[in-house]
């Protein structure tokens, strides 16, 4: 009952506790789970080689693969590795969208988007890392190192404001959170 | 008699080389570029985010 009325008086710390929850709980199904598993990681970076490969083929250049790694003609190669294929931040993003809000369809609709289009972004990052490592070498670091900035944060970070906007029907959210938590 | 000093033979190769044993070449190291880097600023921005919807438009 205490908790309930902290809560009550500080819907936040309700969104941070749910919030860290989910993390959690996804933590722990994907290290008992999902990674011993490997074919979601798997086809996660698979798909985004395979789809990089299209498109680069496409636009002219001669591209090999090799199971996770991605090279173009005379080049080094790229190896997709579990860290890279954006499935932390499209765990990241879910979470937020689940914990934040009370509108089903909504959030529904911003979830499929959402990871679709982060999806899609790393398909491009990894794109552009193979014509970084092909042209600009030398700034392949720096390339490296500030692409989430680039390509991930500020469109995750729009679609989260964009989702404080509309993922609440009732406008006062402190009456929302006071309602459904008392 | 030449059964002892095969032993002893097969023994002090045994311990030479036990004892001069090299280490392994060095493995290539770590990586220098990890995973996609900076969530704790994504994480950051999040709360940032939902706090100004909490506490900006509460009236």
């Amino acid at each position: 009952m205490e908790i309930a009325n902290r809560l009550n008086q500080n819907p936040f710390i309700g969104f941070l506790l749910r919030a860290l929850s989910f993390y959690l709980i996804w933590q722990i199904i994907y290290d008992l789970i999902l990674h011993p598993d490997g074919r979601l990681d798997e086809f996660l970076s698979l798909s985004v080689i395979y789809i990089s490969k299209i498109v680069l083929t496409f636009l002219g250049w001669t591209v090999h693969t090799y199971e996770r790694i991605i090279w173009i003609e005379g080049t080094q190669g790229l190896e997709i590795v579990n860290g890279c294929n954006a499935l932390k931040l499209m765990v990241l993003y879910s979470g937020f969208i689940i914990c934040f809000g009370n509108e089903f369809k909504e959030k529904l609709r911003f979830l499929v988007i959402g990871i679709a289009m982060i999806y899609l972004l790393n398909a491009i990052r990894i794109i552009l890392f193979n014509l970084a490592i092909l042209y600009f070498k030398q700034y392949w670091d720096i390339f490296h190192e500030f692409s989430p900035f680039l390509f991930f944060y500020p469109f995750i970070l729009w679609l989260w404001y964009k989702w404080t906007l509309v993922g609440i029907k009732n406008h006062d959210i402190r009456s929302f959170y006071g309602s459904s938590l008392s | 008699m030449k059964s002892k000093v095969y032993s002893i033979v097969t023994f002090a190769l045994y311990a030479i080389n036990l004892i001069f044993a090299q280490d392994p070449p060095p493995l290539p190291d770590a990586p220098t570029q990890g995973p996609i880097n900076g969530l704790f600023f994504l994480v950051i921005g999040g709360a940032l985010v939902a706090m100004k919807r909490y506490f900006g438009n509460s009236k």
